[in-house]
């Protein structure tokens, strides 16, 4: 039996297959159409799902969709009788968008697939019983308390439940405006970072500051309860109104206009990362209490929704042991919701029995791979000068000895990560013991914001010797502190009392792996066993034989604005448009000394 | 469709629309909680289709939490206005957004 999920029309459209239970095959459109972020229906994402299982559209048992368009077409005509004069405003942004487009979702998949598999009919969930069901279904456990929290799915924002066997049960909910997700996006929008896509980089800046605004936003912007729900204070905001996230009160509560992208950051961009930050994580740590409550005191908790992928606020939780165990959803924002419809209308409608798998998620490496004979193609063709070795010793020792030497390589092996983030097989890799990486990595490769640091791949076995992280984050979905502080002296607040220049606070030392750890000691953290990555694993162990060092950097194959590569071909370009040293494809090694002038060519994306 | 003929089921619709509370409640120490019970409805996945102006007419009154058959027919109109094959009237082509402007 074979179920496609899909995600469209809002923010990260995918694809997921489904076959008998098991994840087969799953993708972002973005990672085809170059596009970041891209929310058409994904029409390629559907045929690499179709073409890895060799089937065609009639061969799909049903075909379900992550949201349910009546529903949010009930939100949007609420929304525009109830704000009033703005109304114009609101429906000029998004009348099409809603009329011409999300309505029509069937007929738009119709169209792709030429059908709607065997039913003949499209099948919609609501939106966050689809983050349920990505964060439930793919877990370890029998049961589990499970909450979702995002900006809004039809009318929800924040829904806790519960999962049990194949049967999801949501409890409780908290309907838009009141969004902890849009809370988090105007803070987002106000720093002068991009709304859905800058959030991640808030998280980052947050470290720097202190949270001298938690009070403010406490008693100002949103009234929380010893539950974790929450109301906003609909006046600082515009997003009502489809406008702009923020409204001048806003800008009068936290000292004028809102910086703009590209524009310096100061301190009180740091200050209201710092404090928002806070103020999610307070939200997260109460709901989680009335969720183990609702749930009769289960000691495990899966996590969904965009505001998932806060792996601060994660690591957070973790260390409060409200539960012993927490599994977050890898694609935890809207792709992730094509791979929990994918599942529920297994278990659900089928009324089919869990599947029992050590890791149904597959470590998240659903997307394309690449054999041999193809990458040896492609570089055949255009005349790319490679090593070819076979996997083994030799192999893991170049790799190892390359990073040894301050290279920096970007790794292209097996099939692509499914979710925001690479895992090993789509990822640039460097040697985190060295105090100049960070910067070089930030402006001659990503050509980005320098302050943001990089995440550790590290040794599973070894985890607890680098950071106070005990478990697994197969997903870089948590963060941890480094042991062996340093620099701890150094008064940031001070610091920073003075002057905005982050660079110079950026080269401190802090601890002996100064690359992947953060101004406050923190590193969002990757785990990575052999089974779970054979060959990454064997390059770290490699790295570690020769160094003593059990952890490399990992940060995704792209540059600023780029989606992460996804063919040998992204791969290829994306090496030759930035300073990476040394590209490793499959088994296929190539040295940037070596490669023709003529490819070298440099795309321009739109900076995200 | 004789929109002036129908303003009192226009304003009926506008009313009930307009006590639905978004403002900002006063802190309220007595609420204990602002989350609500979540209906999980009689089925978790549902078929979703339409084909015709009266066929999605009838799925927005079904599913919509705020009824009114006016709205619910300038939504059908307004999906369908841009389809060769249907024709919507022309006089209705534009409804929505004057319907919406206008209340």
């Amino acid at each position: 039996m074979y179920i496609l999920g899909i995600s469209a029309l809002y923010h990260d459209s995918a694809a997921v297959l489904v076959k008998d239970g098991e994840i087969i095959a799953g993708a972002q459109e973005e990672r085809f159409t170059r596009i970041k972020h891209d929310k058409s229906v994904p029409g390629y994402a559907i045929k690499y799902c179709l073409d890895f299982a060799q089937i065609k559209g009639s061969d799909i048992d049903a075909v379900v969709y992550y949201d349910d368009p009546i529903a949010t077409l009930d939100r949007w005509l609420a929304n525009a009788s109830a704000i009033g004069e703005e109304r114009k405003d609101l429906l000029n942004f998004s009348y099409k968008a809603m009329f011409q487009e999300k309505l029509w979702i069937a007929e738009k998949i119709k169209q792709i697939l030429g059908g709607l598999g065997r039913r003949g009919k499209l099948l919609v969930v609501k939106h966050h019983m689809a983050h349920a069901a990505s964060a439930f279904y793919p877990s370890p456990y029998e049961k589990a308390a499970v909450i979702t929290v995002d900006g809004v799915g039809e009318w929800n924002t924040t829904t806790i439940g519960f999962g049990k066997g194949n049967e999801i049960t949501i409890l409780k909910k908290i309907d838009y405006p009141h969004s902890l997700g849009l809370l988090y996006s105007a803070f987002t929008y106000f720093c002068g970072f991009k709304v859905n896509y800058g959030d991640y980089k808030l998280m980052g800046l947050a470290p720097y500051g202190e949270p001298i605004y938690y009070d403010v936003i406490k008693s100002e912007l949103i009234d929380i309860k010893e539950d974790g729900s929450f109301r906003l204070n609909l006046k600082y905001f515009d997003y009502q109104n489809g406008r702009s996230m923020t409204s001048s009160r806003f800008e009068a509560l936290f000292g004028g206009v809102r910086r703009t992208p590209e524009q310096e950051i100061t301190k009180r961009e740091m200050d209201l990362a710092a404090s928002v930050q806070k103020v999610v994580e307070e939200v997260i740590i109460k709901l989680s209490r009335t969720a183990k409550a609702l749930s009769g005191g289960i000691e495990n908790l899966v996590l969904a929704g965009g505001v998932a992928l806060n792996c601060v606020a994660n690591g957070v939780l973790s260390r409060e042991g409200i539960f012993k165990n927490i599994w977050v959803q890898p694609a935890a924002g809207d792709a992730g919701g094509a791979l929990g419809v994918a599942l529920l209308a297994y278990y659900h409608k089928y009324n089919e029995r869990r599947v029992e798998r050590k890791d149904i998620q597959k470590g998240s490496y659903l997307g394309p791979g690449y054999t041999q004979k193809e990458i040896m193609n492609y570089l055949v063709t255009h005349s790319i000068p490679y090593v070819k070795y076979e996997y083994g010793m030799e192999f893991y020792h170049i790799i190892a000895d390359l990073l040894k030497q301050q290279k920096i390589i970007g790794l292209f092996e097996g099939r692509m990560e499914f979710g925001p983030r690479a895992l090993g097989n789509r990822s640039i890799i460097a040697d985190p013991r060295s105090e100049t990486m960070q910067s070089r990595l930030n402006l001659s490769i990503k050509y980005r914001e320098s302050f943001r640091p990089f995440a550790p791949a590290v040794l599973r076995e070894r985890c607890s010797e680098y950071f106070d992280f005990e478990g697994d984050s197969p997903y870089m979905l948590f963060c941890g502190y480094v042991k062996g502080k340093q620099d701890t002296d150094f008064d940031l607040a001070e610091y920073f009392e003075k002057q905005n220049d982050m660079t110079e606070v950026i080269k401190r030392k802090r601890s002996d792996f100064p690359a992947v750890t953060h101004i406050d000691y923190s590193a969002r953290i990757q785990t990575v066993t052999e089974e779970g990555n054979p060959i990454f694993y064997r390059i770290i162990k490699q790295f570690e034989k020769e160094t003593g060092c059990g952890m490399v950097i990992n940060t995704s194959f792209n540059v600023r604005g780029e989606p992460i590569v996804c063919t040998p071909e992204d791969a290829y370009h994306c090496f030759m448009n930035t300073e990476m040293d040394v590209l490793v494809l499959g088994n296929f090694i190539l040295y940037k000394e070596e490669q023709p002038e003529r490819y070298k060519r440099r795309d321009v994306y739109e900076l995200d | 469709m004789n929109w002036i003929s129908e303003e009192a089921e226009k304003l009926a619709w506008y009313m009930e629309a307009e006590n639905i509370d978004y403002k900002f409640p006063a802190v309220d120490d007595l609420c204990g909680s602002y989350f609500e019970d979540y209906d999980m409805g009689e089925n978790i996945l549902e078929e979703y289709e339409f084909s015709t102006m009266p066929e999605l007419q009838k799925l927005l009154q079904k599913k919509r939490v705020i009824h009114s058959l006016d709205i619910d027919r300038v939504c059908a109109v307004a999906a369908f206005k841009n389809r060769p094959d249907i024709d919507v009237g022309k006089s209705e082509e534009h409804m929505l957004p004057t319907f919406i402007y206008n209340f």
